[in-house]
């Protein structure tokens, strides 16, 4: 089933909070790296019927991969809320989640999960974190391990909300809110517009409305 | 923050004159949006979020909202340092800024 647009959006953010929640333990963020906090992080919630990540993951070369988050990581450094290289959050990350502050007391029970997963992998080595991941027990016996399961194997996917137990809680103004935040086609605009205020001459009404 | 008690004078962004607004946003922003902000651009009007932040807005319909600043407020509460007009020093405190509007919110 298609990802809808809310899930989407709540994916790119969460994913943006995972990433400036785990810059005081990481200073070299790889790719790599990020997709198993992530996979750890939605296998978490999975765990506990928790419904927020809601991206595909399935076995690939160094484990548990979703292209779909490999998407909104190219999506973030395009609106420029994250830098190259090692996904640095730029300041305005930090705006971001400072004003929808009321949004993350209200899902906490998301971002602890989070912020677990991040003070137990984010500080370790890439090749004890995928050491660890490839150990994990798989399937539903419990019987082979993430490393031994065939490539391409589906590993993760969206939560069906009637199987949640909770689901993560957002406002139809923050969504609009944090569309217009994270998606390039909008941070664009808002990036042109300032940058014609810091060097154009500002325009009368008669100039625009004739 | 209120100080100017007139009218307020709209001064607009070049970004905004080169935004290619469909004929009905760009009718209804002329004849309705701008006569509102004029009068009291604290009516009905909130501050963006994140990277928006320093900037108010108001929905023109459903699906778009225009950005605009007011200049006293902008000062008042030293948004300059999200905003960073080149004329600034030049701008009275009765003038708003109209910035750009993001047009097709898609929830």
């Amino acid at each position: 089933m298609a990802k809808s647009y809310k899930e989407k959006i709540i994916d790119r953010f969460l994913t943006l909070y995972l990433i400036t929640d785990s810059t005081s333990r990481t200073t070299h963020l790889l790719e790599t790296k990020l997709q198993k906090l992530v996979f750890l992080a939605e296998k978490d919630m999975i765990n506990n019927s928790l419904k927020g990540f809601n991206y595909y993951f399935m076995k690939f070369y160094h484990g548990p991969f979703s292209f779909e988050l490999r998407q909104d990581l190219s999506r973030l450094v395009e609106t420029k809320i994250v830098e190259e290289p090692y996904f640095r959050p730029a300041r305005e990350a930090m705006m971001i989640i400072e004003d929808f502050k009321e949004m993350l007391n209200r899902n906490h029970v998301f971002f602890e999960t989070i912020h677990n997963i991040n003070e137990r992998y984010a500080s370790l080595q890439l090749d004890s974190l995928l050491e660890f991941i490839y150990s994990m027990p798989w399937g539903r016996m419990r019987d082979r391990t993430v490393g031994s399961v065939s490539q391409r194997t589906p590993m993760l996917y969206p939560m069906k909300p009637e199987k949640a137990r909770m689901i993560f809680q957002v406002t139809e103004e923050e969504l609009r809110d944090l569309e217009i935040n994270l998606d390039p086609q909008y941070t664009q605009v808002l990036e042109e517009a300032m940058n014609s205020l810091k060097t154009g001459r500002l325009l009368e009404h008669e100039e625009v409305f004739g | 923050m209120r100080k100017y008690l007139g009218r307020y004078v709209p001064e607009y962004s070049p970004h905004f004159k080169k935004q290619k607004l469909p004929p009905d946003v760009l009718e209804r922003v002329e004849n309705n949006l701008i006569p509102d902000l004029i009068a009291d651009p604290y009516h009905n009007t909130e501050f963006g979020k994140g990277r928006y932040r320093g900037k108010r807005y108001k929905w023109i319909n459903r699906f778009d909202r225009l950005f605009f600043v007011i200049c006293e407020e902008c000062r008042g509460l030293n948004h300059q340092r999200y905003n960073l007009c080149r004329e600034c020093e030049d701008t009275s405190d009765n003038k708003i800024i109209v910035a750009f509007v993001i047009l097709g919110h898609k929830y």
